[in-house]
């Protein structure tokens, strides 16, 4: 499914941004997808209250390569976590595909990690013990709908290394086997957190590529979280963030291909 | 900073130096708190040993003791005191009104003290104190009375002078140290309490049990003790039978005494009674010859008297005539004296004229008479005048007849004699001249002299007419007067014949009087004489009878046995003994279990400790980096796992050591009552030898692990360790299994194989824990039924009874109808064999053992012979079956030739099986090979009796009272009791063993929790990222947890055979001189085993879901920490 964002809109978000008009920002995107709506998230360490998200909100629509992009402290990977599941929310509202997340049990929020999430991490974390094949296995056992591991591991391009364990495979092939283990769950939203970081550029590279593919070819949501700026032109829409708020979000008309970025 | 960090790393990692110091105190705790039990109950039993002076041998005698038995062995080689005690069994009435046997004892003085635990010690003969562990069972409380009832014979209750015993106190005594009240034969058999009373309650003269201490400083209940014991028996065996000796010496002698002294009695009455008898007879035999002589008096007095009045009569007729005579006599000498009257005068005057003659004649007659003077003396001149010539003429003539005798031819030789014969004639006649003068005058003379002699004649007549007349004169006179006295005499005697007739009458009366009176005392004689000779007979009979008795009773003192004479020492006291047993039971125990127990701990710190350096690797890396020196590093980790293995140390050490004897001292006081509390013994060198290993094991696994990473560089220290390859596992390759397997546990099951060494201590710990528990149970199992299965496996027969004698055919028969008349019993429930000690060797081993010899044929319904579930035939000739405890403790096996001895006798045998056996240990064989082997025939001298299955106990009981009150029995015990008093021994193990359970429940806990908590640490990410991935809580448990049941499951198959070595070990070391152990499992015992692993681990892991669901999912991904 492509989805066109004309630049009105983007210069929209751009105005109301600046101008601190995120109610009207909000209600931008196409379709409400993802809705992130004035999450706020404290972290109670010892008497010390650390707002790790001050009041963050943005939309990404569904089919889109959202790019999360923001310095290391800035909020980024609570935003990711809460997103995923993974950790809930002082205030504020999240939804997926119009559920709303941030009310969900703990129990509930496991079932959403389980049926609607993908996560692609910046050490993969696959299970050293099991092939590529099983870890991806891992995942779909677990799943209603799953897709078919092998075909997902060739489509990721690892047909042939689909019985090596991680051990014998190459970071980017484990990235790749994570990526796979991570669709072939068929989610709702794919989630990477840096999944460059412990990459060489090139393989870095590629599994960026691999990532805009899923989105632009295969129809996924996917969301990048990175520190990365020079990634950013890739994705369809690009949120700034910085000190827990979404300072920006961006919208690419025509996000470039990963091939044609430097860094 | 580096410290700060230290104690930082402390706080966040608690669980983990919990867990060391946990695991530390733990095993340390077990380890020496069980080897600290031994010394601590010795130790307690020693103290009380001591306190109460207990004594080292006991000396019985059949003849009982005296103060002279006392002082023997008071002055005996190596005794330092001795001590004579009086022990009396009786019944008596308890509060409730039960019978019960009760044993009097003398109130000890210095040895066997008794300490008191409730009021006071007997102040008089009336008072008693009681048993503390028994008095409430028996039915008695403080102030009630013990009274000596009547169901005591006659001679029991003349041993007391007291009968009733009020009770002012409880006491201990150390002949007692345990429960065991002992066996009696009184009652029921078996006692159930005892008191103490004061001497001079008792009214025996002897002592019956003699206890002695001996010299020497060894201390009670070690090994030089009982060596010391041992070396003095062959002395105090001969004090046994100086004791003895001296004490039937002395019987001996005061029977003997008595005895004689009877004797003299009988001897002075077998004399009085002869002297009697002879008295009586002669008294008899004198009254009789009386009766006979007065008889025979009277017989010829009656004789005499009527020979005296025939005679009288005679007389009197003789004198009567006399008088008669007289008269006329009389008359005729009146007439004869007037005739001599007138001769007389005549005669007087012819007398006179006579008279005048004779002067005339005188006148003549002087004038011739003086004529002859003269012519006598012309003679005389005559002769004078020849006499010289006469005497010449002579002498010539004498020659010349000398020479004619020489010649006598010579005729002038006879003239010359006729010549001188001549002369001499001449010469002669001038003298005869003068003599015919004088001759002449002479016949002169002689007519005168003639003359007058006529005259005188004629006057002589006159003279003798005189006096003739004279004399017829008074002849007529006397006579006259004769005649008249004679008649007077005779008129005299007649009236004397008269009185004489009249008394000789009377005589005869008297007679007669006196010979009835002969005829009644003869009559009264013989009554007498009958009455004498019938008393006589008793008198003999009774004397006979007295004679045979004291010819019985010398017999008896001749024969008085040698008497039997024990020396038992305090080892064969049953208290001391099953304390001595207890107590090594449990140290055997603390042998090997706790340092088992102490390597599995040890194991888990060091695989804690490997791990958490290995956890810690890029913090020591970016420690180095920093520049940190390696020993500050080193530092840092050895003081965290030296602290919590120190701590933990410490604080096991001295909770092990307190706890565990207060435990099974506890257990314990179950058994023994003499000391509520323990001694708690503090093995100093015990403890830091054990801290020493703790630390070692936990420091030098931290410093292995640290020497490491210290080869490494710390920059690739800081890098995450290359996380092992995942590898195909063995099952894979079995595909059509693989495939089958669910996705998820293929993922557990290479999980669990991936990491070999996590694999292996997790096996090793938790299937340790396994064999710990399975261990325990078994010993529980094996030590605590030892009992069981001996009675109802083995020793079928419900009572043993052993005799005095040797039990001949009549002997079994006079038995058995004893035996019948209450009992439902047959021959078939009685076994009468042979048991006695024969001397085994085979290979230079020798043991003593109890050789039973029997028929082979039906005895398997007495004893079942059987080695596992193998049956084992009865031996036949030459054989012999022996039993474990021999196999086990001498090498002895089947096949074997042994030696056997009884006395100087010798046979061998050939072993042809191994019996299974726990309690007591024999050999069996056939009496053939009895009697063939030893040449003799075996005694008989016990029975086995066996009842059906199912018999009621009382009913047993009563048999083996019945079989106790056989005249021939020595002693009956039931196997009820013994397997009771083995079972109550061994039952109070079962403390020892729960402890044993529960430590190593605890250890196992400790090393699941342990090495769960490892795994859940080292994997970590994986569990947040399957969080991550969507896995519900329970999946993401069961996950990890698969695992740990896994491990566990294989653990605990490991653990099994672990723990039945284990087991066998334990129980190989546990040597009990009368009970033999076979490693056992209870039926349910294995399964119990694995399944509580199995809980622990259960356990563990619902512990560790919390832990799980803590696991932070955003945090563990962000990196590699």
């Amino acid at each position: 499914m492509q989805k066109d964002y004309d630049r009105e809109l983007a210069e929209k978000y751009r105005t109301l941004n600046e101008a601190g008009r995120l109610d009207e920002l909000m209600e931008q995107a196409e379709d409400d997808y993802v809705v992130f709506d004035h999450v706020r998230k404290v972290y109670h360490v010892g008497e010390v209250d650390i707002e790790a998200l001050a009041d963050a909100t943005f939309r990404v629509a569904k089919g889109e390569l959202a790019i999360v992009v923001g310095e290391s402290g800035a909020g980024k990977t609570t935003l990711l976590n809460i997103l995923g599941g993974m950790d809930t929310l002082t205030s504020g509202k999240v939804l997926l595909d119009g559920r709303e997340i941030s009310s969900l049990s703990m129990r509930e929020l496991t079932k959403y990690r389980r049926y609607d999430i993908g996560f692609v991490f910046q050490f993969y974390n696959l299970v050293q013990n099991l092939t590529a094949l099983e870890n991806v296995s891992l995942a779909t056992q677990i799943c209603s709908e799953p897709l078919d591991p092998a075909e997902t591991l060739r489509a990721v391009g690892l047909g042939d290394r689909m019985y090596n364990f991680p051990g014998q495979l190459s970071g980017g092939e484990q990235q790749r086997v994570a990526i796979a283990r991570a669709l072939a769950k068929n989610p709702k939203l794919l989630l990477c957190d840096e999944p460059t970081g412990a990459l060489d550029y090139n393989t870095g590279k590629q599994i960026l590529q691999l990532l805009q593919d899923q989105a632009h070819k295969s129809g996924a949501t996917v969301i990048i979280i990175t520190h990365n700026k020079a990634i950013t032109p890739m994705g369809d829409r690009v949120i700034s963030v910085r000190s827990g708020r979404v300072q920006d979000v961006k919208v690419n008309k025509n996000p470039v291909p990963v091939s044609e970025i430097e860094w | 900073m580096l410290r700060k960090s230290t104690f930082r790393e402390i706080r966040t990692s608690l669980a983990r130096y919990l867990a060391i110091f946990a695991i530390v105190a733990l095993g340390v705790g077990f380890f020496s708190g069980l080897k600290d039990c031994k010394e601590s109950m010795v130790s307690t039993a020693r103290r009380y040993l001591d306190d109460t002076n207990f004594f080292d041998y006991q000396i019985l005698s059949s003849y009982g003791a005296d103060d002279d038995s006392v002082a023997l062995a008071e002055s005996w080689d190596g005794v330092s005191g001795a001590e004579g005690s009086i022990q009396i069994d009786v019944m008596a009435r308890s509060g409730d009104g039960d019978s019960r046997a009760l044993k009097a004892i003398s109130l000890p003085e210095g040895i066997n003290k008794l300490r008191i635990t409730e009021g006071r010690l007997p102040e008089n003969p009336e008072e008693c104190v009681v048993d503390a562990y028994s008095i409430t069972d028996a039915g008695f409380r403080v102030g009630d009375s013990i009274e000596i009832t009547d169901e005591n014979d006659k001679d029991k209750r003349k041993q007391f002078k007291v009968k009733e015993f009020k009770i002012v106190g409880l006491v201990n005594t150390p002949i007692y140290l345990d429960y065991q009240r002992g066996s009696t034969d009184i009652g029921n058999g078996s006692l159930d309490t005892f008191f103490f009373i004061e001497k001079e309650a008792f009214d025996v003269d002897y002592y019956t049990n003699l206890y002695v201490t001996l010299k020497g400083d060894e201390v009670s209940l070690t090994e030089e003790h009982e060596d010391m014991l041992k070396d003095q028996e062959d002395n105090m065996e001969a004090l046994a039978e100086a004791v003895t000796d001296g004490r039937r010496d002395t019987a001996q002698k005061d029977a003997q005494d008595e005895l004689d002294e009877k004797k003299q009695e009988y001897e002075d009455a077998l004399e009085e009674y002869n002297r009697e008898k002879a008295d009586a007879e002669k008294e008899i035999s004198d009254a009789e010859d009386q009766i006979e002589s007065g008889k025979r008096t009277i017989a010829s007095k009656r004789e005499e008297v009527n020979t005296t009045i025939s005679d009288l009569g005679s007389n009197k007729k003789e004198l009567t005539d006399t008088v008669t005579d007289l008269e006329e006599t009389i008359s005729e000498l009146e007439s004869n004296k007037k005739k001599l009257e007138k001769g007389m005068a005549e005669a007087k005057a012819g007398k006179k004229q006579l008279e005048d003659g004779i002067s005339q004649a005188k006148a003549g007659k002087k004038q011739l008479e003086d004529g002859i003077s003269q012519a006598k003396a012309g003679k005389k001149q005559v002769e004078d005048a020849i006499a010289a010539p006469r005497a010449a003429l002579q002498a010539q003539l004498d020659q010349v007849q000398a020479a004619l005798e020489a010649d006598p031819g010579n005729t002038a030789l006879i003239e010359q004699a006729e010549t001188l014969k001549a002369q001499i004639a001449g010469l002669d006649a001038q003298v005869t001249a003068v003599d015919e003068q004088i001759a002449d005058l002479e016949t002169q003379l002689a007519g005168v002299n003639g003359q007058i002699k006529g005259l005188e004649t004629e006057l002589t007549g006159v003279n003798g007419t005189i006096k003739e007349l004279d004399k017829n004169l008074g002849k007529v006179n006397d006579g006259l007067a004769q005649a008249k006295d004679g008649k007077a005499q005779a008129e005299d005697g007649i009236g004397k014949i008269d009185d004489g007739l009249k008394q000789a009458e009377d005589g005869l009366a008297e007679l007669d009087d006196r010979e009835a009176d002969l005829i009644s005392s003869e009559r009264t004689l013989d009554e007498k004489k009958r009455e004498a000779e019938s008393e006589f007979e008793r008198a003999e009979k009774e004397l006979d009878d007295a004679k045979d008795k004291l010819d019985e009773a010398q017999e008896k003192i001749d024969d008085m046995e040698e008497g039997n004479s024990y020396a038992l020492s305090r080892t064969e006291n049953v208290g001391y003994a099953s304390f001595d047993s207890n107590s090594s039971i449990v140290s055997n125990i603390a042998k090997i279990f706790p340092l088992f127990f102490f390597l599995i701990a040890a194991l888990v710190c060091m695989t804690t400790m490997t791990r958490m350096v290995d956890e810690q690797r890029t913090q020591i890396g970016v420690l180095k980096a920093l520049g940190y020196s390696n020993s500050q590093i080193v530092g840092k980790y050895m003081f965290y796992s030296g602290s919590a293995a120190f701590l933990g140390a410490l604080v096991g050490f001295f909770a092990g050591c307190k706890v565990f004897p207060m435990v099974i001292w506890n257990a314990y006081t179950m058994m023994y009552d003499f000391s509520h509390t323990v001694d708690y013994i503090i093995n100093y060198k015990l403890g830091l030898a054990v801290l020493a290993v703790a630390m070692l094991c936990s420091m030098g696994a931290t410093w292995v692990s640290i020497a490491a990473d210290f080869k490494v560089p710390p920059a690739e220290l800081i890098r995450p360790k290359t996380p092992t390859a995942g590898k195909r596992i063995l099952l894979e390759r079995i595909t059509p299994l693989w495939n089958r397997i669910s996705f998820l546990y293929k993922v557990s099951i290479r999980n669990i194989f991936r990491d070999k060494k996590r694999f292996l201590m997790m096996v090793i710990g938790v299937s340790g824990c396994t064999a710990l528990l399975i261990a325990g149970i078994g010993i529980r199992a094996t030590i605590s039924k030892v009992a069981d299965y001996q009675f109802d496996e083995i020793s079928l027969y419900d009572v043993t009874v052993m005799f005095s004698k040797n039990m001949t055919e009549k002997r079994q028969k006079s038995f058995m109808k004893e035996m019948k008349e209450d009992n439902d019993i047959s021959e078939e429930n009685v076994r009468f064999l042979h048991r006695g000690e024969v001397t085994m060797t085979m290979g230079g081993k020798t043991t003593d053992i109890t050789c039973v010899a029997t028929e082979a044929e039906g005895f398997s319904d007495f004893v079942d012979l059987h080695h596992g579930n193998e049956h084992i035939d009865y031996p036949g000739p030459g054989e012999i079956v022996i039993v474990r405890k021999t196999n086990h403790d001498y090498g002895i096996d089947v096949g074997d030739e042994v030696k056997l001895r009884d006395g100087y006798r010798e046979m061998n045998a050939k072993v042809v099986g191994v019996a299974d056996n726990y309690v007591y240990d024999s050999i069996y064989m056939t009496t053939d090979t009895y009697r063939q082997g030893f040449g003799k025939d075996p005694d008989i001298k016990a029975a086995y009796i066996n009842f059906e299955d199912g018999t009621e106990e009382t009913a047993i009981r009563n048999a083996s009272a019945d079989a106790a009150g056989y005249e021939y029995t020595a002693a009956a015990q039931t196997n009820i009791d013994v397997r009771e008093n083995v079972s109550r021994m061994m039952k109070s193990l079962n403390a020892i063993v729960y402890v044993v359970i529960l430590s190593a429940a605890l250890l196992a806990f400790i090393v699941l929790y342990n090495l769960t908590n490892i795994n859940i640490t080292e994997r970590i990410r994986e569990i947040a990222t399957i969080k991550v991935l969507g896995f519900y809580q329970i999946e993401v448990s069961q996950y990890v947890f698969r695992e740990n049941i896994f491990l566990t499951a294989v653990a605990a198959i490991v653990g099994i055979p672990m723990g039945d070595w284990l087991l066998k070990f334990v129980i190989d070391n546990i040597v009990l001189s009368m009970i033999y152990f076979e490693p056992r499992h209870g039926p349910y015992d294995i399964p119990i085993a694995v399944a509580l692993t199995f809980v622990f681990a259960f356990l563990v892991n619902i512990a560790m879901q919390k832990r799980l669901r803590n696991v932070s999912m955003t945090e563990s991904l962000k990196s590699v920490e």
